[in-house]
């Protein structure tokens, strides 16, 4: 947001940027309805679901400056819960995303109480605990008649929205790529809010923000909420997706993956979101023709060369590219008149 | 009783390899003020170059002593030509750059040695338990790690070097100014961590077996241990590890079953970093703003 423009400008601006996004998205989603093959809808309706994940990240690390070692456990919690709704209650898959997506909130904010007592370091080991501890607790005895215990659970193939239209595939890649950009623009909402200018203040200059009167304690709740929302969905969206859950899916390892997506996108950016979730999705599987450790190998030296090179990952670069490229051509512009 | 007896002794066993990883952990952290999640991957590696030594016939001395070298001179390669870079990033850019390190050890790890696992010789004569309940593993890794925490300890309080490591952690520009070489400072932390935390991987490959994801595991006990004790002391940090080991052993055999016992590890000890979040036995550092 400039600050020099003027508040109806801002909204004039946020206002384009929708509808061109809008327009964007509808081209990509019918284009791709149209013209991929089965499998490669199922790797960009993956795309989206990693996608969702990723900004959930972003909100909470970017945003609001915590870190969290253990976002995949979120993820897991919410393809659990929407597994359970749909095998327990018989709840249809649409209706099974949406409630999942609102008790990963829940659950979010009642774990933001204890986690934001504790210090960076400690915050950093408890979700990195959360992260290990969660296929445990889903394998436990006493709740293995829910959660399928080591098996995991299998569910029907859901119908097609539209079966005249659409084949199943078909039909679940505009689901999830539906929710992606209702998800997409749902962040950009919050990241113009006044809450985003919270938790920045809170980010950036703690004590100032305390002494205006921001509650901290409140305000990151809401950034856990908001992120284990956006986890639980992305979630719910893989389980629909796939019909199937297994606990060691959602292990330290995919915390690790969708820190890497969320670094290399960009932790500042909801866009660099799309791009960390692209990268995550095809690394792997042009890599482990190579071998089965290429992949975390070319995750790590990516990480070291993002970092160094262009700390707010690559959506950031491009910006900073950008700019300079407007900032020259206004240049030139100037010296020409 | 006398299976309490055992379960106290493994507790210990397996608490002891916690505390030598959590001075390792003190080590960079006293000398950085960062904790190193790509620790337990370096020591990994150690272990490996260990038993690539021992698998080409030398003896074990041998081996443990090209180990111990090659361990330091690799934490200070990492710290010159990678962490060196950022130094002057935020919090979050260290432990991305951390977590980079991690995934590229490990990676390194799985491709040269693959992923089967290995057993791995004990340095002390074996698993096997004598009279007492004791075996020469158990015991031998209690004394290597004690013997640790007194080196550790002992250079930070008494000597002028362990002085010029804590001053080059806390005030850098001040330390420069006073002719401390603040990056070599940097560069020996490392390298000693490096040294002690390849100590920790020898002593805990017997009881684990060696395989790239060894040390995940043992990393997040001693990170807990360390906290829970007070990461600003390694007597602090080691008892707390010690604790987490016997937490976890007597927890899964009398509490709620083996199943499950590290959550409710985990669930206690971050309660206790709610209620005091210096850790038992550390400082408070009041940090100006």
């Amino acid at each position: 947001v400039n600050p020099d423009a003027g508040i109806m400008s801002t909204f004039l601006v946020f206002r384009y940027r929708t509808f061109t996004a809008t327009i964007i998205w509808i081209v990509i989603v019918a284009s791709s309805l149209l013209l991929l093959p089965t499998y490669y809808l199922f790797v960009f309706a993956s795309i989206g679901a990693n996608f969702v994940a990723i900004i959930g990240l972003v909100i909470l690390v970017g945003y609001s400056g915590q870190v969290s070692l253990g976002h995949g456990a979120f993820v897991g919690l919410g393809a659990y819960l929407c597994a359970i709704l749909m095998d327990r209650t018989g709840l249809p898959y649409w209706q099974a995303v949406p409630a999942t997506g609102a008790i990963a909130f829940a659950v979010g904010f009642l774990f933001g109480f204890p986690a934001l007592r504790l210090e960076a370091l400690s915050l950093a080991l408890a979700t990195f605990a959360l992260a290990i501890v969660f296929p445990q607790v889903v394998k436990f005895r006493w709740l293995a008649p829910i959660t399928g215990g080591t098996t995991g659970l299998l569910l029907d193939r859901p119908k097609s929205m539209l079966p005249q239209y659409l084949s199943v595939d078909q039909s679940l890649f505009l689901f999830v790529a539906l929710w992606a950009m209702g998800m997409y623009f749902l962040a950009l909402r919050i990241g113009n809010s006044t809450l985003a200018l919270r938790w920045r203040a809170l980010r950036d200059h703690r004590v100032v923000a305390e002494a205006m009167g921001v509650n901290r304690l409140m305000n990151n709740n809401y950034a856990f909420a908001v992120s284990a929302m956006y986890g639980g969905v992305a979630g719910a969206l893989w389980t629909v997706l796939t019909q199937f859950v297994a606990p060691d899916t959602f292990g330290f390892f995919l915390s690790l993956t969708l820190l890497v997506g969320a670094v290399i996108g960009g932790v500042h950016s909801i866009l660099g979101a799309l791009l960390g979730a692209a990268f995550i999705q095809f690394i792997p599987t042009i890599a482990e023709n190579v071998s089965k450790s290429a992949p975390w190998a070319i995750y790590g030296i990516t990480l070291l060369i993002v970092i160094s090179v262009a700390p707010d990952g690559i959506a950031g670069l491009l910006r900073r590219k950008a700019n300079s490229m407007i900032k020259t051509i206004l240049d030139a512009k100037k010296d020409h008149d | 009783m006398e299976g309490l007896y055992l379960l106290i002794l493994a507790g210990l066993a397996s608490g002891g390899i916690y505390a030598c990883l959590a001075v390792a952990l003190v080590m960079i952290y006293r000398a950085t003020n960062e904790v190193n999640f790509a620790q337990g991957e370096m020591a990994m590696l150690s272990a490996y170059l260990c038993w690539g030594c021992l698998d080409a016939g030398y003896s074990y001395i041998f081996s443990v002593a090209i180990t111990l070298i090659a361990s330091f001179a690799f934490g200070v390669f990492v710290q010159k030509f990678v962490m060196s870079r950022f130094q002057k990033s935020s919090h979050f850019v260290v432990l991305i750059a951390y977590l980079a390190l991690f995934m590229i050890f490990n990676s390194i790890a799985g491709a040269s040695f693959g992923y089967t696992v290995k057993p791995f010789p004990s340095p002390f004569g074996g698993l096997a338990l004598t009279s007492i309940g004791l075996s020469g593993h158990i015991v031998g890794s209690a004394a290597t790690t004690l013997a640790l925490i007194f080196i550790v300890y002992g250079l930070f309080k008494f000597t002028k070097l362990g002085l010029a490591m804590r001053a080059a952690a806390v005030a850098p520009v001040t330390c420069r100014l006073a002719g401390i070489d603040v990056g070599l400072m940097l560069a020996l932390g490392w390298g000693i961590a490096a040294a002690i935390g390849s100590v920790s991987a020898i002593l805990a490959a017997p009881l684990f077996y060696l395989e790239p994801s060894m040390m995940l595991g043992v990393l997040l006990y001693a990170f807990a241990g360390a906290l829970l004790g007070g990461i600003s002391n390694p007597w602090g940090a080691a008892v707390g590890a010690v604790m987490v080991g016997m937490a976890e052993t007597l927890m899964g055999a009398y509490v709620v079953g083996t199943e499950i016992k590290t959550t409710v590890a985990f669930f206690l000890i971050i309660l206790v970093l709610i209620v005091k979040p210096e850790g038992l036995f550390g400082h408070r550092f009041v940090a100006r703003v």
